[in-house]
C-alpha cells in the first residue's frame, strides 16, 4: 500500500515551465492521495488556472486509460512542455517510458504502508521473506513486528512489554510469547 | 494477465513435519489477489486438503475466502463459522496475521510468502532478515526480499515506496528499485558491459541513466558527470545509502494506515470520497423552469408497486393538481397533471427506470396553468384524526423523492411502533444539489410536513440529518428548530453512500439492518427533505406531487440550475431549454446526458423520458471513453461496498449466465450506489451488470 505526500513548495515551483503539463492521477486517490490535492497546491503558489494544462486520468499507471484521458489535450501533449506527474513512482515511471522524449517530474513522495497495495491498508504487514515463520510464532510475524527482525525470541532491549526503540512500539516476541499461551 | 500471488504452499516435507500430533483440521483458503480472475476455487486449498488426507488427518471444514487479509470481512466468516479444532490458513503472511489475531485458536500457515516475481531472483547483500539464532527456526537464510510494489494496474513498473522520489533527476529511472544496491549517487564500479554484476540479464541502472544524459557511463564517476551535464541536475548531495536509511513519512506508516481505514470506517462500512462537484449549482436559488412545457408525458407508474389507472379519457381538459390516475391497491400511488390542457394520449412510453411498456397520459398545455377546484389548503390540521391526514397525504400521490419512490403512506402505517423520524438531507450524490436548495428555501414547507409525520406516526422525536458540506443549511435548520423540542439537527461527515437509508441508520444510531430487516422494524422511518417538503405543500397550499426540484449541471453545462420542473417534462425539452440540443435533436456527440447522479444516474440516449417523481437530477458530461479491462482481484470494490458483498463476481456471473451463483452473492442486497463501479482500476461496469442481472433475476 502506497501514500502519497507533495513535494514541498519550493521543489514544485523549480520544477515549473511555463508550458508544463500536469497529469493527476485520480486512480488510488481514494486511498494514497487522500489530503492532498495538487493542482490546488499550485493555484495556491500563485499558478493560475488559466496557465495549467492539466489532465486528469484514472490509473496513470495504466497507459490505456492515460491515452483515453490524452485524446482531448494532444495538442499540448504535441508540444515539448515538461511533465508533471501527480501520482506514486509507478505511475511516474510509466509515463516516463510512454514518453521517451520528454522530461517527467514527479511532483510526489511515494511512502511504504503495510499491506500490499489495493488490498486494505493493513496493521499487520508481510515482508514476502519467502520463508514463513508463522507457524511456530503464534501468526504474529517475527521479522514486521520486531524492530531487528529476529527470528530467535526477544532481544532484551524490550521494557514492560514494549521495544527500546519506541515507547510506542510493542515488543513483538512479548506479544508472540503471549499468544503461544492463550494457543497452547 | 501477470500472476503476482505472493504465496506459494510449503513443500510436503515441511507441511507433514507440521501437521505431526495435530489433527482436526479446518483450512482456510485466501482465493489471492492481484491475478486472472477466476470463478473456480484456487488449486491450493484442494492440493492441501488432499495431503492432510493422505497423512490420515481429519479436516472438519474447508473454506475458500475472498481476500482474507480484510479484517472485516474475515472477522464475520469467523464469528459465522464457529470454528474448531486446528486452524490451517493457505494466504500470505498478511492473512495469516489477521486470522491469528482474530481467534484463540491454534492458527498454521501452509504457505511462504514471496515476493512478486521480478525480485525473486535479486539477492539481497543484506543481513536484516538473517536469523540471530538457529536454535528457534533452524538457520535458513532469506534469500529474497521486497525492494518494490508494482502499481494497482499491475504493469511491470515498481516503486519502493522510499518517500523521497528522485525520478525527475534520474529520466525515470528509478535507481531505489533498478539498482540492486539502491544507490542514489551513481554507479557503484561493479558493472560489466552495461550490466549489473548480480545478474548478467539486469541493466546497470546507473549506467542507463548516464546513457539517457547523454554522458559515457564511469565508473563512480557519473555522478559528477550528471551534475556536470546539466546544473541543475545535482544528486551529489545525497549520501550512498539504502533503501531502509532514507527519511520516513512525518506520520509512521501504521498510524497513515490507521487514518486511511478509519476513513473508510467512518459512520459505516466501505464507501467513498469522491468529488461533490456541487459548486457549479449549490449556490444558485430554486427556479420554476422557465420553459413551460407544450406537452407532458406522466407516467402512470412512478412509484414502488402497482400502476395506477388512468381516470380521464383522451379529449378532457384537466387542470393543474387534477388526479389523472387512481392508485390501485395497497402499494400504489395516485397520479395528479402537473399542467392545465386537454389529454392527448394514453399510451405506451419510455420510462427513466422501468421498460418502455409503461401507460402514460400525454397532456397538452394550455399555458395558462389553471388550479383544479381540489387544490385547496388543508388549514388548520393539528384537530385532524389521524386516519384523515393518512388520506390526505395518500390522496396527494406523496411518493419518496430520493430515487425508489416508495408510496409514503404505506411507509408511515408501519404495523411496528415508530420511535423515530429520520429526515435525510445528506444529499451525498456529487453533483446534485435540489435537496440543499429545498432545505434552504422551502424551511417552512419542510418543518411543516415533519410535524405533520409526527403526528401521523406518533414518533417521539425527528432527527433531520444534514451533510457537513451544506453549512448554511444546517446553520438554518438549528435557528428553525430551536423552538421545536422534538426536532434534533444532527450534521453528519459526508461520505458517500450517506444517503442510502441503510447508511444513515447505521451512521447515526450505529445499528447495522439485517438485509430482510426494514427500518420501520426497529422504530424508525426515513424519509427525504423533498418528500417531507411536498407533505407541507400538500397541506399548506393544497398541492398534491406535481412537480419537483432537479439540478441541471455538468461540465458541458455552461449556465447549471436548479429548477422546480412540472412532472412529465421531456428531458429533451429541458435539454433544449439549456442549448444543448443541436438541430437535429440531438446532442454533440462528445457529450453524454445523464438522468440522476454521476454514481447511481445512468446515461440516456433517448431524451423523450420524463422528469418523474423520483428524478434529481440531469448532468451533461464529456461522454466517458471506456477502456474496460479484465478483473484483476484487487479487491477495492470489496473495500468500499457499503453492503459488505463481493462485487468483483458479478459481472463474470452475468456474462457466464450464472444467475443463481449471481444470487447466491446476494445480488439483491447490492443498493446500486456505484461505490464498486467508481473505484474499479479495470473500469468494469459492476452495476450494469448487477441490473441486468436483477433482472432476469425478478
Amino acid at each position: 500500500m502506497f501514500n502519497l505526500t507533495l513535494k514541498s513548495d519550493n521543489e514544485l515551483l523549480s520544477m515549473l515551465t511555463p508550458d508544463t503539463i500536469f497529469v493527476v492521477c485520480m486512480g488510488c486517490d481514494e486511498v494514497i492521495f487522500p489530503e492532498i490535492d495538487g493542482v490546488a497546491a499550485l493555484r495556491r503558489m500563485g499558478v493560475s488556472r488559466a496557465d495549467l494544462t492539466v489532465v486528469d486520468t484514472f490509473y496513470v499507471c495504466n497507459l490505456d486509460y492515460f491515452e483515453v484521458a490524452m485524446q482531448s489535450h494532444k495538442g499540448q501533449f504535441a508540444s515539448n512542455g515538461r511533465i508533471l506527474v501527480f501520482s506514486c513512482g509507478a505511475g511516474v515511471q510509466q509515463l516516463t517510458s510512454y514518453f521517451a522524449d520528454k522530461e517527467v517530474f514527479p511532483a510526489c513522495n511515494t511512502h511504504l504502508l503495510p499491506g500490499f497495495q489495493g488490498v486494505t491498508p493493513s496493521e499487520f504487514d508481510c515482508a514476502l521473506c519467502g520463508d514463513c515463520h508463522l507457524n511456530y510464532t503464534g501468526a504474529i510475524c517475527p521479522i514486521t513486528s520486531c524492530a531487528k527482525s529476529l527470528l530467535g525470541g526477544a532481544c532484551g532491549g524490550a521494557k514492560n512489554g514494549f521495544c527500546e526503540i519506541d515507547s510506542e512500539t510493542e515488543c513483538g516476541w512479548e506479544r508472540i510469547y503471549k499468544r503461544i499461551n492463550i494457543q497452547n | 494477465m501477470k500472476d503476482f500471488t505472493k504465496f506459494k504452499l510449503k513443500d510436503r516435507e515441511a507441511l507433514s513435519e507440521l501437521f505431526v500430533g495435530r489433527d482436526n483440521f479446518t483450512v482456510l483458503a485466501c482465493k489471492k489477489c492481484f491475478k486472472e480472475f477466476i470463478l473456480e476455487d484456487e488449486p491450493e486449498c484442494g492440493e492441501l486438503v488432499s495431503l492432510l488426507k493422505s497423512l490420515g488427518k481429519s479436516v472438519s471444514d474447508c473454506h475458500s475466502v475472498d481476500f482474507l487479509c480484510n479484517k472485516f470481512r474475515t472477522t464475520r466468516l469467523l464469528e459465522s463459522l464457529n470454528l474448531q479444532g486446528v486452524l490451517v490458513v493457505v494466504s500470505c503472511g498478511l492473512g495469516v496475521q489477521t486470522v491469528g489475531a482474530l481467534t484463540e485458536l491454534p492458527v498454521f500457515t501452509a504457505c511462504d510468502s514471496i515476493a512478486p516475481p521480478k525480485f525473486t531472483t535479486a539477492p539481497t547483500t543484506s543481513g536484516r532478515f538473517k536469523p540471530s539464532s538457529a536454535a528457534f527456526v533452524g538457520s535458513t537464510t532469506i534469500t529474497t526480499t521486497t525492494l518494490g510494489q508494482h502499481s494497482m494496474s499491475l504493469v511491470n513498473k515498481f516503486c519502493a515506496g522510499c518517500g523521497d522520489c528522485v525520478l525527475g533527476d534520474t529520466h525515470g529511472i528509478c535507481p531505489v528499485v533498478d539498482c540492486a544496491k539502491s544507490l542514489l549517487n551513481g554507479e557503484c564500479g561493479g558493472a560489466v558491459g552495461g550490466n549489473c554484476e548480480v545478474d548478467s540479464d539486469r541493466d546497470c541502472a546507473w549506467a542507463t541513466i548516464a546513457e539517457l544524459q547523454g554522458v559515457a557511463s564511469e565508473p563512480d564517476g557519473a555522478q559528477e558527470a550528471i551534475a556536470q551535464g546539466d546544473g541543475s541536475l545535482a544528486l551529489s548531495h545525497l549520501p550512498k545509502h539504502r533503501l531502509p536509511l532514507l527519511h520516513p513519512p512525518s506520520l509512521p506508516a501504521s498510524k497513515i494506515s490507521e487514518k486511511i481505514r478509519q476513513k473508510r470506517l467512518d459512520g459505516f462500512y466501505g464507501g467513498v470520497y469522491n468529488k461533490d462537484c456541487k459548486e457549479f449549482s449549490d449556490f444558485l436559488p430554486l427556479i420554476d423552469f422557465p420553459a413551460s412545457p407544450r406537452f407532458v408525458t406522466i407516467p402512470m407508474s412512478q412509484h414502488k408497486g402497482t400502476s395506477a389507472d388512468p381516470i380521464v379519457s383522451v379529449g378532457d381538459r384537466v387542470k393543474v393538481g387534477q388526479k389523472i390516475g387512481e392508485a390501485v391497491g395497497t402499494l400504489s400511488s395516485s397520479i395528479h397533471s402537473s399542467v392545465s390542457g386537454r389529454v392527448t394520449a394514453i399510451s405506451f412510453c419510455c420510462h427513466p427506470n422501468l421498460s418502455p411498456d409503461t401507460l402514460a397520459i400525454t397532456i397538452e398545455s394550455d399555458a395558462k396553468n389553471e388550479l383544479h377546484n381540489s387544490v385547496l389548503p388543508i388549514g388548520y390540521w393539528e384537530d385532524l384524526d389521524i386516519l384523515d391526514i393518512d388520506a390526505i397525504i395518500a390522496e396527494k400521490g406523496i411518493v419518496g423523492m430520493g430515487g425508489a419512490g416508495f408510496p409514503t403512506p404505506i411507509k408511515l402505517k408501519s404495523q411496528k411502533p415508530i420511535r423515530t423520524i429520520l429526515i435525510n438531507g445528506c444529499e451525498s450524490e456529487p453533483y446534485i444539489t435540489a435537496d440543499h436548495r429545498v432545505m434552504l428555501e422551502n424551511t417552512e414547507e419542510i418543518l411543516e410536513g415533519l410535524k405533520i409525520i409526527l403526528k401521523s406516526t406518533n414518533a417521539e422525536r425527528a432527527i433531520v440529518v444534514i451533510g457537513d458540506n451544506k453549512c448554511d443549511a444546517i446553520e438554518l435548520f438549528l435557528d428553525r428548530t430551536s423552538e421545536l423540542p422534538h426536532i434534533e439537527i444532527l450534521p453528519v461527515a459526508v461520505k458517500y453512500p450517506q444517503g442510502s437509508e441503510r447508511m444513515l441508520i447505521q451512521r447515526v444510531f450505529g445499528i447495522e439492518l439485517e438485509p430482510t430487516q426494514r427500518p420501520n422494524d426497529i422504530g424508525i422511518i426515513v424519509l427525504n427533505v423533498n418528500t417531507t417538503k411536498a407533505i407541507g405543500d400538500a397541506f399548506l397550499y393544497g398541492t398534491p406531487l406535481i412537480n419537483r426540484p432537479v439540478t441541471v449541471t455538468g461540465e458541458c453545462m455552461s449556465q447549471p440550475a436548479n429548477f422546480m420542473i412540472p412532472i412529465g417534462t421531456s428531458v429533451s425539452d429541458i435539454l433544449s431549454y439549456c442549448n444543448v440540443l443541436e438541430s437535429d435533436g440531438d446532442v454533440h456527440p462528445d457529450i453524454s446526458i445523464t438522468l440522476g447522479g454521476t454514481m447511481m444516474g445512468t446515461v440516456i440516449t433517448d431524451f423523450d423520458i420524463p422528469v418523474i417523481k423520483g428524478t434529481h437530477g440531469i448532468l451533461i458530461q464529456p461522454r466517458k471513453q471506456s477502456a474496460q479491462s479484465d478483473c484483476i482481484r484487487c479487491g477495492r470494490c470489496v473495500d468500499v461496498c457499503p453492503t459488505m458483498l463481493l462485487p468483483l463476481y458479478y459481472s463474470s456471473l452475468l456474462d457466464s449466465q450464472d444467475y443463481d451463483k449471481m444470487a447466491d452473492y446476494n445480488v439483491f442486497h447490492c443498493i446500486e450506489c456505484g461505490c464498486c463501479d467508481y473505484i474499479c482500476p479495470s473500469r468494469i461496469e459492476i452495476r450494469r451488470a448487477i441490473k441486468a442481472g436483477k433482472k432476469i433475476l425478478v
